[in-house]
């Protein structure tokens, strides 16, 4: 833990203290015709234990996406402010690494935080079952 | 004849990480609650967690007494505006929803909320054994429940998972709601 405010309070559970931001297609990808692979990368994000923040479906109309990225970034901030470990987790083979996240590089630009990590996985890593190792070593 | 199946799941049931402290009860996803709606071919939607957009990850405990008040009230009110906006969205679709929440939440409960004997507040001084499970929602579940009243939408047929309970067993709240699950269909557009 990073961060003194983190270190001041003991949570005395089992949260993990990590984070990641996934794309709808992750989450629910049946509907969108994916193969086996990305419901075993759901099931490997949890069996790692990380917790899941969820950006909104793809057939929402852009005009009422805006307060579900701001609460996105929202939560980005106040993880990173206390110390866990957060990141978005983008694939390399969909548009702007999955739905809604170029939006939510623009909403994290805008406060003023370029450093935050997108990290992208691609399918062959998500294949070789490789993609959440590569995750867990960004910390 | 539903066009496909959705529920709308209290933020934690996706992260643990924003409980309040020494309510997580795992790392992060809930799997055994998440895997049956995932082997049931549900769409998975995360509600917004209304206590860690207003308060954080290092809030106090607090109750549904301390909750209801008109500036946490308008808090979730405007989070019921937008997640009203996808409700809908999958109703006019023609989707059967369902709603699970967090029994015993003073936010998210559906069929119970917590409260405490005596009031909290003031000089923080709680212990667990004061926190009281009562019959009723919790005050962003209710605040959610008129935005739809307010469009006409009827309220999803929901369930809540104990997991703020303190005698809270998962074995059982996992056969709870299996059941809840094999019942009649909910909300459908």
């Amino acid at each position: 833990m990073k961060n003194s405010w983190v270190r001041a309070l003991e949570f005395r559970d089992k949260r993990s203290f990590r984070v990641l931001i996934v794309s709808d297609y992750i989450v629910n990808p049946g509907r969108y015709g994916a193969d086996l692979s990305i419901k075993k990368l759901f099931e490997r994000i949890e069996e790692r234990g990380f917790g899941i923040i969820k950006m909104p479906p793809i057939h929402l109309d852009q005009k009422k996406v805006e307060p579900w990225i701001v609460s996105a970034a929202d939560q980005i901030q106040e993880y990173s402010n206390r110390g866990f470990k957060i990141a978005v987790l983008c694939l390399s083979f969909l548009q702007d690494g999955g739905v809604w996240m170029s939006r939510l590089r623009d909403e994290l630009k805008e406060r003023g935080i370029d450093s935050f990590k997108f990290e992208t996985i691609s399918e062959e890593e998500i294949q070789k079952g490789t993609a959440v190792n590569k995750i867990e070593q960004l910390w | 004849m539903a066009k496909g199946k959705v529920a709308f799941v209290a933020h934690c049931l996706l992260n643990q990480n924003a409980k309040v402290a020494e309510f997580a009860r795992l790392p992060g996803v809930v799997s055994p609650i998440i895997g049956k709606l995932r082997e049931k071919d549900f769409i998975i939607e995360q509600l917004p967690c209304p206590e860690i957009l207003a308060m954080g990850l290092t809030r106090w405990w607090t109750t549904r007494d301390i909750y209801d008040n008109p500036g946490y009230r308008r808090h979730c009110r405007n989070l019921a505006k937008f997640t009203a906006d996808l409700i809908e969205d999958y109703y006019r679709r023609g989707f059967e929803i369902i709603l699970v929440g967090l029994d015993g939440s003073p936010s998210s409960g559906v069929r119970y909320t917590g409260s405490s004997d005596p009031i909290w507040g003031g000089r923080p001084q709680a212990t667990v054994d004061q926190y009281k499970i009562v019959p009723g929602k919790g005050i962003w579940i209710e605040e959610l429940e008129k935005e739809l009243q307010s469009r006409g939408i009827p309220f999803p047929r929901a369930t809540g998972i104990p997991m703020d309970s303190q005698d809270f067993d998962m074995d059982k709240a996992v056969k709870e709601f299996e059941e809840f699950l094999g019942e009649s269909s909910g909300v459908q557009g």
